[in-house]
């Protein structure tokens, strides 16, 4: 091994030998010519004897000394070849390291875990190098993913204030003209739509792992956190709550809470049939209180359900990056509240066939339910805080709100303007883009997510009763914004109740017709705009008086009665007088009865009086 | 909702309280309509928060208005709420003047008769 590549001595000790056997064979033939030579041989002949045996000698002493260097050389090289070695199985660790364990760590965006110790400082420095120039790739990965989700959140605030702000005008109008039914209804489905918006806008912030962007300021009884989410899906109608466990859970939690229960209600709507009702029962526990939503669907087989069930208890963290092409953000989000605040989620086989959610609310997030003073709507009632400060969203929702605040502060007419000048116009592309999802609590035939077809086609008339509406609120708006607050648009006395049979009986009769969503089936679901309103135009349920304008609106009603509408003027006029007439006594009465009653009783007599 | 011009949000969506109906199945009822709560007939195990509520405000008699005040819902929404208790029996209408007032049920028949005719 040696001897390849060590010049001098390898080839001193090969020829050594040979120079040893040389000199002997050397004396071994001039030894006897030496003796047998009469010339003085023999002194010649010890001389080359002893010559050729030095020579012998030497050679040996030679090739004995180069053999040892050349042992010692071998064990050097041996020596040598096993440091190599440990460097290169410490390269081949280092790199082992680098691909197995480094690279997928950085690829999954996980603390890069340390390379092993290494002595070689070549290598140590390249390997070091590397390692920054990961790290640097890393964070600006990591940067440039933050600018992404902040950016997503701020949009998604923005959808979301602007959803908010779709619900509170619709609650506005319904303010503004508290009787109308057609008002209201048109209220609830913009109201519905748009709690749908926010809700998933919502979901946006949430998988960014902000916080949901509204919040309560009281605690809110846990049939109603159930309410409250079931009001945030499409097939709300199909929820069907159960148990009062007489548990509210904290302010700072209702929010996320409902937000989760949403989320858990739509899956289980949305993978059931829509002839089956999401079942929720609520109770409580030793150690807080439980949700537990069971859907009829099919469920999921084991692997799924295991998935699933990760993702919901928050084993498994799903960012937004991880969503994918077709978004699930539902259990994700689930997941993301339940390991934010400590809620238990589990997803199990329902014994009605489909899946189970449960969903435990530890003890220290829920309290008593505060017995309500007057049996008030439960508490929970609150302001939503406008959202983050930092998020460029806040505009809108300052906006918004400090226009509120200016409404507060001054009068009526002021607000007015700018805020429905811009509402009717979002109403007449309402009707246009008719995702209506309740005509009525009846459960559809087709499937979920096909649900909203059927209720295009269920609705299908009533774009045109809304353009109507829309239109006679643009016209009165136009003309006279400060008045229009009080005279609902369709103050045209068009007295025509809903159901022929009904009126018949008296009014005082208690009726035990179905009450309830059978009642709703039985209703037929197109209806004219002027078919079932209130009869009576009052402006009341604002506590605040308003006689005078009641007083201006009054001569208006009676001449609009016969200007607007002129397809129904003739089943008015029997109707009408009967109308009048109870009004009229409903005037004289009301007041006698109601001495105890405050405000707003003797405001309905005050405004009927003005007549 | 009903007090002023203030907005408050509730948690609870108006048409989860009605499923979605804002019609009531009766149109007697009026802002200024006379409630009763029947006695003896407790709200039943089905009955939602707000008609519990709703139920044990009436007790003494109120006015649709002072209800839909006290529960801070729209007038026209409580109408339904109202409605359907009333249906279901647990409220009635306190209204003595309405059964001489309205019109006869001749008129009211032929009025429906001429109704369906259109």
């Amino acid at each position: 091994m040696s001897s390849t590549s060590s010049t001098p001595p390898s080839r001193l000790r090969q020829v050594a030998p040979w120079v040893s056997v040389v000199g002997v064979a050397a004396f071994v033939l001039v030894a006897p010519a030496l003796y047998t030579s009469q010339w003085g041989g023999k002194t010649l002949g010890w001389i080359v004897g002893i010559a050729a045996i030095l020579l012998a000698v030497v050679a040996a002493i030679v090739a004995q000394r180069s053999a040892t260097t050349d042992v010692a050389e071998s064990r050097m090289y041996v020596h040598r070849a096993r440091v190599f070695e440990k460097i290169a199985e410490e390269r081949r660790a280092a790199l082992d390291a680098l691909v197995t364990q480094q690279l997928p760590a950085f690829l999954a965006n996980d603390p890069v875990p340390p390379l092993p110790r290494i002595d070689d400082d070549q290598s140590l420095k390249r390997l070091e190098e590397a390692g920054i120039a990961l790290t640097q790739v890393q964070e600006e990965r990591v940067a440039r993913r933050d600018a992404v989700q902040v950016a997503v959140v701020s949009l998604g605030r923005k959808v979301q204030a602007s959803a908010h702000r779709i619900q509170e005008e619709a609650s506005r109008m319904v303010q503004r003209h508290p009787t109308d039914p057609d008002i209201l209804q048109t209220s609830m489905r913009v109201d519905h739509a748009a709690a749908q918006q926010a809700r998933q806008a919502q979901s946006l912030a949430a998988l960014c792992g902000e916080w949901p962007g509204q919040q309560w300021n009281e605690p809110l009884a846990l049939p109603d956190v159930v309410q409250g989410a079931a009001g945030r899906i499409t097939a709300f109608h199909r929820v069907e709550v159960s148990g009062d466990p007489g548990v509210a859970v904290s302010a700072r939690i209702v929010e996320p809470l409902i937000h989760l229960v949403a989320e858990l209600l739509a899956n289980a709507t949305q993978s059931s049939p829509p002839t089956t009702q999401v079942l929720v029962a609520l109770r409580q526990v030793q150690r807080g209180a439980v949700i537990e939503i069971d859907d009829c669907g099919v469920g999921l087989d084991a692997k799924q359900l295991d998935q699933a069930r990760d993702i919901a208890s928050g084993k498994k963290q799903v960012s937004i990056t991880d969503l994918g092409e077709i978004p699930q953000t539902g259990l994700a989000v689930v997941g993301t509240y339940a390991r934010r605040h400590g809620f238990r989620v589990d997803i199990t086989e329902s014994v009605y066939g489909g899946l189970r959610a449960i969903v435990m609310i530890p003890g220290e997030l829920t309290e008593p339910v505060a017995p309500s003073d007057l049996g008030g709507s439960g508490g929970g009632e609150a302001v939503r805080v406008p959202s983050v400060p930092t998020t460029p969203s806040l505009p809108t929702r300052g906006t918004s709100s400090a226009a509120t605040a200016i409404a507060d502060v001054s009068a009526p007419a002021e607000f007015s303007d700018p805020a429905e000048a811009a509402e009717p116009r979002r109403k007449a592309a309402e009707p246009t883009e008719p995702v209506t999802p309740f005509s009525g609590a009846v459960p559809a035939v087709t499937a979920a997510p096909e649900a909203a077809p059927r209720e295009r086609t269920g609705s299908l008339a009533e774009p045109a009763g809304l353009a109507d509406a829309v239109d006679e609120k643009e016209s009165t708006l136009s003309d006279e914004p400060w008045s229009s607050p009080s005279t609902p648009p369709s103050a045209t006395v068009t007295d025509r109740p809903p159901r022929g049979h009904e009126r018949l009986e008296g009014p005082d009769t208690t009726t035990t017709t179905s009450p309830g969503s059978p009642a709703a089936e039985t209703r037929p679901t197109r209806r004219g705009p002027d078919d079932d309103e209130f009869p009576e135009p009052i402006a009341l349920p604002q506590r605040r008086s308003r006689r005078e304008e009641a007083e201006a609106i009054a001569p208006t009603v009676s001449g609009e009665s016969n200007g607007k509408h002129t397809r129904s003027v003739r089943q008015q006029t029997a109707e009408e007088a009967g109308q009048w007439m109870g009004a009229f006594f409903s005037v004289d009465k009301t007041p006698g009865n109601a001495i105890d009653s405050s405000d707003p009783s003797a405001d309905a007599g005050a405004t009927s009086e003005d007549r | 909702m009903s007090q002023g011009d203030e907005y408050r949000d509730h948690p609870v969506r108006s048409y989860v309280l009605t499923s979605g109906r804002a019609h009531p199945t009766r149109n007697t009822l009026r802002p200024e309509t006379l409630l009763v709560a029947v006695d003896g007939r407790p709200a039943p195990t089905t009955a939602t928060r707000q008609q519990r509520d709703l139920v044990r405000l009436c007790r003494g008699t109120l006015a649709l208005a002072e209800v839909a005040a006290y529960l801070a819902l729209p007038v026209s929404l409580v109408a339904v709420l109202v409605s359907d208790l009333v249906d279901s029996g647990h409220l009635t209408i306190r209204s003595n003047h309405q059964a001489h007032v309205l019109p006869g049920r001749d008129i009211l028949e032929k009025v429906l008769d001429g109704l369906r005719n259109i």
